[in-house]
């Protein structure tokens, strides 16, 4: 949760996750690999210690300028492994030293695994896989990651910079799906739904508590419920509605009972399922877009339901000039705010996006503003 | 007979699919009546998806499905015929790794008549247009996910025109960051924004020049 500010950035948070009215759009910038090649950092020194991609960020978020937060404060590729059940391939390590990491979906999960994990439970699968399957070493280096929370958290505060999330959950069809390989794991989906069900439904209980328990330890004032794989545009809607949507409600009923806010950090295309969204806490959730959904469909069906966040195109912000980035945040700005909207890239911004394109997306929300 | 075959495979029955095939092999239906059998089925769930009433889900299955009918008649995809409609050169472009996407629109691809030549990830300019020559392919499928593999895209191109034949392949990107705005930027003749949306801009390739 975001508590009353004196502050007008932390203070617009607060209001557009309410819905009430701002006095100006708040602007966030998601873009940890981004934040490093606009601070003059290699990738490979950014992702060696959590403080440094921290510092990276905060560097980034000065030259910007006039962003009201940071999404992630911090990022760990082994997050990634931790998340999908894959390698990464990393800068200075299987690339080049600043080379962008990439998810490397291999299909390192068999289905011999779904028994493994009914008999010994998703946290001991999960911590063997990661080390002998993935890579040795694999689990200690995310654990490392994240005893770096409290001191990550003290150099935002003392940065004077806001930030949204700390933390990151995710439904087990996302685990699954990225082990298997998202083919595979379809057609597991068809051919062998009722063991695959069983399995999710064994790996729900406690999948998530540490990360939000830790989140809300640090002060987080939310945390991300991930949907990448899981979106509506990837799946028939009876699998969405018996292997997703439970999951994800059951999910930001956790965050919500912990007293955060669920992020739905919601990439691809969702929007079949918007007016499920509804079913949701009212006035408790951001929904975060990246470009795929229609977000103009989500403001008509959401905007006095929950805070909308996005959705500025990563090609956009990539390969566009400033004026056009500025003239597609402007209507952006107009039609889905001010009320219940934070302007953001869709998803990251893009590593190789220019310091004046990001820079021409928070100065149109502050030029709608006065 | 062919009726329930095609019947089947649209509402993914798997194993009735192949029993359909079995049967109708017994009873004397030539392989070229099953595959055109299966075919008018990928024909409707292509129509049902740009309908909005199917999502990838079907598309992935369903091209699973034909893969293992064409397996019961001891036939691949590439010996089923399935070339009749042209070859597409697909590939993840140089500095890019992620093969999602790209694995996914093969398979589509495939089912839906065309022979594709996968190059995997991380593939060169110049491969890409040896791949043509070698193939005498008409449609290149340009895939990324990576924003900082537009340049590659773009290089890949370009390099078609240089070796003087570009206006005789139809290049469509594709990926996660792609639209038809970058489409143009790049200089490519189309963006697949769905495996779908793939299999019709190849489509109109083969049949009426460029997408």
């Amino acid at each position: 949760m975001i508590a009353p500010s004196n502050d007008p950035r932390w203070e617009r948070l607060r209001k557009a996750v309410a819905l009430e009215p701002v006095d100006k759009v708040p602007v966030c910038l998601e873009g940890v690999a981004w934040s490093a090649r606009v601070a003059g950092m290699s990738l490979e020194e950014f992702l060696s210690d959590p403080n440094k991609a921290t510092q990276a960020e905060i560097d980034s978020f000065k030259l910007v300028g006039n962003a009201d937060c940071v999404n992630n404060p911090t990022f760990a590729a082994a997050t990634l492994s931790f998340m999908w059940m894959t390698g990464v391939k990393r800068p200075g390590f299987e690339l080049g030293p600043d080379e962008p990491w990439q998810v490397e979906e291999s299909g390192l999960m068999t289905p011999e695994d779904y028994d493994t994990i009914l008999e010994v439970g998703w946290p001991a699968f999960q911590a063997q896989f990661l080390n002998e399957r993935i890579r040795p070493g694999l689990l200690e280096e995310f654990i490392a990651f994240l005893e770096k929370g409290p001191s990550v958290i003290e150099q935002v505060t003392a940065a004077d910079m806001p930030y949204l999330c700390f933390a990151v959950i995710i439904q087990p069809f996302e685990s699954l799906c990225g082990g298997r390989t998202f083919t595979q794991f379809i057609l597991d989906l068809y051919r062998t739904p009722d063991k695959v069900e069983q399995v999710m439904q064994a790996m729900l209980p406690g999948m998530n508590d540490a990360a939000i328990a830790g989140a809300a330890a640090l002060g987080s004032p939310g945390v991300w419920v991930g949907g990448w794989r899981s979106a509506s545009r990837m799946l028939a809607q009876p699998l969405w509605d018996r292997f997703v949507w439970p999951y994800v409600t059951e999910l930001v009923a956790q965050v919500d009972a912990a007293g955060l806010i669920p992020i739905l950090h919601f990439d691809s295309d969702w929007t079949r399922d918007l007016p499920r969204l509804l079913e949701l806490p009212a006035g408790k959730c951001i929904l975060s877009l990246d470009s795929m959904t229609d977000i103009r469909k989500a403001k008509e069906i959401l905007g006095d339901h929950m805070c909308i966040m996005g959705d500025v195109p990563p090609a956009l912000l990539s390969s566009g000039t400033p004026e056009q980035v500025y003239e597609h945040c402007s209507k952006l700005v107009a039609d889905i705010g001010p009320t219940g909207f934070i302007l953001q890239s869709g998803c990251d911004i893009p590593v190789d996006a220019p310091l004046a394109n990001v820079k021409a997306m928070s100065d149109a929300a502050a030029d709608a503003a006065s | 007979m062919t009726e329930t075959l095609t019947t089947a495979l649209i509402e993914m029955r798997e194993d009735d699919v192949l029993a359909a095939v079995r049967a109708a092999t017994e009873a004397g239906t030539s392989p070229a009546g099953i595959i055109a059998g299966l075919q008018a089925g990928m024909k409707t769930i292509g129509d049902k998806y740009e309908a909005g009433e199917y999502f990838l889900s079907e598309l992935i299955m369903s091209a699973e499905i034909f893969k293992r009918a064409l397996a019961e008649l001891g036939l691949d995809q590439s010996a089923a015929g399935t070339g009749t409609r042209g070859t597409v050169i697909l590939g993840t472009v140089h500095t890019d790794i992620h093969d999602i996407g790209k694995n996914i629109v093969a398979s589509v691809l495939s089912a839906n008549g065309f022979k594709v030549v996968d190059l995997g990830v991380d593939v060169p300019a110049q491969r890409f247009l040896d791949a043509a020559r070698e193939n005498d392919a008409r449609v290149i499928g340009l895939s990324c996910l990576l924003t900082t593999a537009f340049p590659a895209m773009r290089e890949t191109i370009a390099t078609f025109a240089a070796a003087g034949l570009r206006d005789q392949v139809s290049i469509i990107i594709g990926g996660g960051p792609v639209n038809a705005d970058l489409a143009l930027q790049l200089g490519a003749d189309g963006a697949g924004i769905s495996a779908q949306e793939a299999v019709i801009l190849a489509a109109k390739a083969v049949e009426g020049g460029v997408a």
